[in-house]
């Protein structure tokens, strides 16, 4: 009994020591290099795993899509016939822009570089690319050219995303193709369109895209409305915005400068 | 959740069949990949790698059973790792840690795998 006791402290202690270590290493910046040694060693393997994980979890998420699947359907060729009547008016509007263009000769403004990453898990939605690659906290994520979160935060290699259903803290400015302008916040399981007036016409299916912030480029596209919800009580109306895109289905992302 | 219940109980269940030199480089390199993996400072990690370790093979007096000793400590352990490297946890990530217990309880039991 007493050698087991002995043996407890004997533990302890080394690994106190050890702690002690680390933490002076941590704060004086030299554990930094070996820990995005290992990030970048375990990339490619977290990245399989992540892939495996996401195929294996498909025949679960079809199951669960396929109850719905004939009225989505039925949605998605509405949206279709919409958007082809817009496709023509855009081409339109594109001739004339390319024409202005020419006629003003606008020097076009230089964009930053895309980066395109991978997701590394879905649980915690976290991508494969981190400060060496140039990511920043608060810059916005994008799956199939659809806004679906900002980056909260970063390490050497990798990064942590906030989906907008579970960002409570930075509002995103947002306005509807009518020209309603509101606030996108989430609630832990929906997304919101908030600090809606209550005279202000909103329809359900209109798109929703951002106005342009520090950091938040203007013209993203955030989703449609799919619900209202306009309490008697309450001094504004909110709306559900709905994603045709999932970042749980995507398996790489681009991360807007 | 699975992936660090799965990863505590091996290193657990390992590190006590180890010489002390070994042990510790064990838990010391287990320590890095966590922090890696789960983005947490190197400290935190190592301080949970090593008291879930020492708990399972201490703590005879308030869990009498090895494989519950393990099970407990790797998931109080996960959940640790993934609250403080992602600020937050999920009740769908809790069902996985469950699944992940479920499935290394099986396996203890079945291959009699236990701590020296």
């Amino acid at each position: 009994m007493v050698g087991n006791y002995q043996k407890l402290w004997l533990e302890l202690g080394i690994a106190a020591i050890i702690f002690i270590v680390l933490v002076l290493g941590e704060w004086l910046g030299l554990m930094q290099p070996v820990v995005s040694f290992f990030e970048r060693m375990l990339q490619p393997t977290v990245v399989q795993v992540s892939q495996i994980t996401a195929e294996t979890n498909q025949p679960l998420i079809l199951f669960r899509k396929s109850f719905g699947a004939a009225r989505r359907v039925q949605e998605l060729e509405r949206e279709y016939s919409q958007s082809l009547a817009k496709i023509s008016e855009l081409e339109y509007l594109e001739q004339e822009n390319q024409e202005l263009r020419r006629l003003f000769q606008a020097q076009e403004k230089t964009v930053g570089t895309v980066i395109a990453a991978p997701i590394i898990s879905h649980g915690q939605p976290s991508i494969s690319a981190g400060k060496d690659e140039g990511i920043l906290v608060g810059q916005p994520v994008l799956v199939a050219e659809m806004l679906v979160g900002l980056v909260k935060s970063t390490t050497t290699h990798q990064s942590t995303i906030n989906l907008l259903f579970q960002n409570m803290t930075q509002p995103i400015l947002v306005k509807t193709e009518g020209g309603i302008e509101g606030l996108v916040v989430g609630n832990g399981k929906n997304i919101l369109l908030t600090e809606i007036s209550k005279e202000a016409d909103i329809s359900i299916g209109e798109r929703v895209i951002t106005v342009g912030q520090e950091q938040i480029q203007p013209r993203l596209v955030g989703g449609r409305v799919q619900q209202l919800i306009d309490q008697p009580s309450a001094p504004i109306k909110q709306a559900i915005i709905h994603q045709e895109i999932s970042f749980y289905e995507a398996s790489i992302v681009e991360v807007l400068p | 959740m699975g992936l660090p219940v799965v990863m505590i109980v091996l290193t657990s269940l390992y590190a006590g069949r180890l010489d002390r030199v070994w042990r510790w480089g064990l838990l010391l390199v287990v320590g890095l990949l966590t922090a890696a993996l789960f983005m947490t400072p190197l400290f935190i990690s190592w301080l949970v790698i090593s008291l879930s370790y020492i708990w399972a093979k201490h703590a005879r007096q308030f869990l009498p059973s090895r494989t519950i000793r393990l099970i407990v400590g790797s998931l109080a352990a996960s959940v640790v790792l993934v609250i403080s490297g992602f600020g937050q946890i999920y009740l769908r990530q809790l069902i996985y840690g469950a699944v992940a217990i479920i499935f290394c309880a099986v396996w203890l039991k079945r291959h009699r795998l236990y701590l020296k």
